[in-house]
């Protein structure tokens, strides 16, 4: 006990210390602390928007895709995908965890919404794929493509899915491990 | 809140917030990367911010939830006009900075949430603060502050 008490005490000391020397830290002017604090946000709000300019971007280019001899079919499924995308980007970011609330709560929210993140490939794979296959058997049916130019196609879609699904498949083994982590010690204090 | 009043409440409450920064990060640009990020998040609710509550915890919330809850693989992005200190705490040549380290180093060993109550108990916050903050009943952190002290015992 006495060990402990010795501990605290020179914890709450060195918490003085630290305090004071943090009290002699500056911030730089007002400017560069707004500077500072819009590029941030700009480099954010960059991570979800330019999927969705891109998006945007696609629907207005999709006409080319009927002078490229794709069906009506094809363009109009592609368009709603694209729209999709971008109103799922919009509302999850309208629903984003506010930092105020009590630590639990945050945490809570926080580790919910990585993991509905990580798990969008649940809708959005098998979507995604079933539009792949529905375009290859409309550019054999319609355009034509000869099976030389074909099977490139093919195999160049497949190494691509390969290593993207790799890499999203670790990303988000990792994202979920670490927001089950955050869940488990919310339910541990909850508990004590 | 005007962009001034912001200001100002930042300047006011720096320590606060880098010393939550300072005791979730392992170096100087971690804390600055951080610090910003707190700053962000702390515009941002600003809005929601209705004084319902004391100013002092909200901060301490903002600050500890962004901490808590940072993601720190994506940080390595391009950083611009970074917010550097001028105390360089991780510099260990200077003997408050080793006290500094030391506190840092036996705080750095708890979990993210006992971090943040024996912080907010150092900080000489009452129990029913330190439950309001953390989301917990004041009992609660009565007996989670004793199995922290156990744990730094036997860290000894």
């Amino acid at each position: 006990m006495e060990t402990t008490d010795n501990t605290l005490l020179e914890m709450q000391q060195q918490m003085q210390q630290l305090r004071k020397q943090l009290d002699a830290q500056k911030i730089v002017n007002g400017r560069m602390l707004r500077q500072a604090m819009n590029q941030t946000a700009n480099r954010l709000r960059f991570k979800y928007f330019v999927p969705c300019i891109f998006a945007v971007a696609g629907i207005f280019l999709s006409p080319a895709l009927l002078s490229l001899g794709f069906s009506l079919p094809v363009v109009i499924s592609y368009i709603a995908m694209m729209l999709a995308g971008v109103a799922a980007t919009v509302i999850i970011n309208v629903h984003l965890p506010r930092m105020d609330k009590d630590l639990v709560t945050a945490a809570s929210e926080v580790s919910k919404f990585r993991k509905l993140n990580a798990n969008w490939y649940k809708v959005g794979a098998p979507v995604g794929l079933a539009w792949l296959a529905f375009m290859i058997w409309d550019m054999v049916k319609n355009i034509g493509v000869d099976a030389e130019k074909l099977y490139g196609l093919i195999g160049g879609i497949a190494v691509g899915l390969i290593i993207g699904g790799l890499l999203g498949w670790k990303n988000r083994r990792d994202v979920l491990d670490a927001a089950d982590d955050l869940l488990d010690q919310i339910d541990e204090l909850r508990n004590s | 809140m005007t962009e001034r009043e912001f200001e100002t409440m930042v300047r006011e409450h720096r320590s606060t917030i880098y010393t939550v920064c300072y005791m979730f990060s392992t170096d100087k640009d971690e804390v600055a990367d951080l610090f910003q990020e707190v700053l962000i998040n702390l515009w941002k609710g600003s809005g929601f911010f209705r004084g319902d509550s004391a100013l002092n915890s909200w901060i301490w919330k903002v600050a500890l939830n962004t901490c808590i809850s940072s993601d720190r693989k994506k940080k390595r992005g391009i950083r611009t006009e970074p917010l550097s200190m001028d105390v360089d705490l991780f510099d260990t040549s200077a003997e408050d900075n080793r006290q500094a380290g030391l506190l840092r180093e036996r705080i750095g060993k708890l979990g993210p949430f006992d971090r943040a109550i024996v912080l907010l108990w150092l900080e000489n916050l009452s129990y029913e603060e330190i439950g309001q903050i953390v989301g917990i009943s004041p009992s609660n952190v009565s007996v989670r502050l004793v199995r922290i002290k156990d744990q730094l015992k036997k860290m000894q």
